[in-house]
């Protein structure tokens, strides 16, 4: 498969428009026609979407090393799951609320260490994850619950439509996904989308530019914390409980992987990740014990084939397609 | 001697570790001149640039723009006033088109916000335009229309030495300090470059250069200022300059011997 070929095919317009409607039909006709089980599948997909375009926003656009993101992740349903269990708010209700815990969590924590480049802020990143779940197992003030996280969260409501089967739930993350895919997309193309990149590409001739890199670090840290902090509600809605065992370090891998895998600074590409990053084990499940040692592999060999990732972002053609007019 | 500075620097001292890389060093560059800096390899010319710009903080001294003083400021702050720079190695965002880099020189000066690039608000779309645009006239100045949708690192040497010139005066700066504009240069580059650079005072320009080539520096310099070991050695006009024994002995013996 000639994949040069493939990706000029799909830069045109046309093309792109009918790629567009075709995936929009699939996943929003895919829970009328599979099975249960694959509609759970689906939500996870969606879920881990949202956390990947979460980091891809710190990985991908900015370029900063976090393999804590799980910690905002968890933030964001334990925020859900007190203010729910012990407050007794509604749960959908909550969605925002735990955006803005999450984001103002990875404001105060990233505000002193946002200054740290490459291997330096991943070591420490992989620290706060690690407290963050620390500090939940040790139920700080009985609100964590300790080991045994918190039970009970009420079922979501919407307009008096009570959020319940795997097929709302499909529905639920995919419309979150959606709303953030168009919103990240949009600052893609904005002044700050731009400086997030340059700051990746070369801090130094950034901030020579005239681009605020602290503060524009801290925003894409803030941002993506935020989606995560969505996540964790949708996913403390989805499983009426949350747990410290949902939070690992392996999670934090998990969704690196999936920026890795996608493609630094891609909206589509951080999808396909996620899809492949939670299909793998389900395809895989007849050789369970194997499972972790096919996904090295399959990393590997991705990182080894296409080592910009599955999907990367296109922008010289970004730019001859996008642009109205000329 | 010299009253109408725009760009001065007062005793600045920088040291890393031991070594002193620049040693209580003062220069002053006039408004619409080209000004340039000179001095054996290590002598301590681009850190002179990086403490101007703010990515070094010295130890001592002051650095003056139009009678504000920059000390403490950030890179970008700096920007902001009026000074834009190029690296020696080109520094260009390479994943990114030609066009982004150079409407990166614009940044500082765009302001529209996260929520305004988020909802795409009218103004700021007009702002994303009017950047655009910019961006695009300065790109068919520097002749490199041709690559506006190539990513910088498929460009060819000379034209990423050029693009970064463009990214710099995109940012419309009142001074532009050039670090060795023309080095790796084939000949032709070389007088475009130097053509170019020629005619920024007349725009209202100030540029302070640090070269190695002595043609350039002879044939495009107001005022040059000699340094070695961090320490100021001479100042004068070219011809002044070319005369000195004291520079010819630090600088200009050294460089007959390892004829270019």
């Amino acid at each position: 498969m000639n994949l040069v070929r493939l990706r000029n095919f799909a830069a045109h317009k046309p093309v792109r428009v009918a790629l567009f409607f075709l995936v929009f039909g699939f996943l929003v006709s895919f829970p009328f026609w599979a099975s249960r089980y694959w509609v759970d599948v689906g939500f996870y997909v969606g879920l881990y979407a949202l956390l990947g375009l979460g980091l891809n926003v710190i990985l991908g656009e900015v370029g900063l090393f976090n393999l804590g993101h799980a910690a905002f992740w968890a933030i964001g349903a334990y925020t859900t799951a007190i203010l729910n269990v012990r407050f007794g708010l509604p749960t959908l209700a909550l969605l925002p609320i735990s955006a803005l815990v999450a984001a103002g969590c990875a404001w105060l924590v990233s505000s002193p260490i946002i200054h740290l480049r490459g291997d330096y802020l991943c070591i420490v990143t992989i620290a706060l994850g690690e407290i963050v779940r620390l500090v939940l197992i040790n139920n700080p003030g009985g609100l964590t619950g300790g080991p045994n996280g918190v039970v009970g969260i009420a079922r979501p409501a919407f307009l008096g439509h009570v959020i319940r089967t795997p097929m709302d739930f499909y529905f639920l993350v995919w419309a979150v996904v959606a709303v953030c895919a168009l919103a990240l997309r949009q600052l893609q193309r904005s002044r700050i989308g731009r400086a997030w990149n340059y700051i990746r590409e070369d801090e130094i001739a950034a901030e020579s530019m005239g681009v605020d890199v602290r503060a524009l670090k801290l925003l894409a840290f803030v941002l993506g914390a935020a989606l995560a902090g969505l996540a964790g509600n949708i996913f403390a809605a989805k499983m009426r409980m949350v747990s410290p065992d949902s939070f690992t370090f392996m999670e934090s891998c998990l969704m690196f992987c999936i920026v890795l895998l996608g493609g630094m600074g891609s909206v589509p590409g951080t999808i396909v990740g996620a899809a492949l990053v939670v299909l793998f084990p389900e395809v895989f499940r007849p050789v369970a014990q194997y499972r972790l040692l096919f996904f090295g592999l399959a990393l590997a060999a991705t990182m080894y084939f296409r080592p910009g990732g599955l999907w990367p972002r296109r922008r010289a053609v970004e730019f001859l397609v996008e642009r109205p007019g000329r | 001697m010299r009253d109408e500075a725009i760009l001065e620097t007062r005793g600045i001292t920088k040291r890393f570790r031991g070594l002193v890389a620049v040693d209580r060093f003062d220069i002053a560059v006039r408004e619409r001149t080209i000004h340039s800096l000179i001095g054996p390899n290590g002598a301590g010319k681009t850190t002179v640039f990086n403490v101007i710009t703010g990515i070094y903080r010295p130890e001592e001294g002051k650095v003056l723009f139009a009678g504000q003083v920059l000390n403490g400021l950030k890179p970008h702050e700096i920007l902001a006033l009026g000074i834009a720079r190029t690296f020696q190695n080109p520094r260009l965002f390479r994943n990114m088109t030609c066009l982004e880099n150079v409407m990166a020189g614009q940044h500082a000066h765009g302001r529209a916000g996260f929520w305004a690039s988020l909802l795409r608000l009218p103004h700021q779309r007009r702002e994303e335009r009017a950047i655009r645009e910019r961006a695009e006239e300065w790109l068919r100045k520097l002749n490199l229309w041709y690559f506006r949708h190539e990513l910088a690192r498929n460009i060819p040497y000379g034209c990423q030495k050029l693009l970064e010139l463009a990214r710099a005066l995109a940012a419309q700066p009142k001074v532009l300090l050039l670090d060795e504009p023309t080095c790796g240069l084939n000949e032709a580059e070389k007088e475009a470059m130097m053509g170019f650079i020629e005619g920024l005072p007349k725009e209202g320009l100030t540029v302070l250069l640090v070269e190695h080539n002595m043609n350039v520096v002879m044939g495009l310099s107001d005022w040059i200022t000699v340094m070695n070991y961090g320490k100021k050695i001479a100042e004068g006009t070219p011809e002044e300059v070319y005369n000195n024994p004291v520079v010819i002995e630090a600088y200009l013996g050294r460089g007959e011997e390892r004829a270019p």
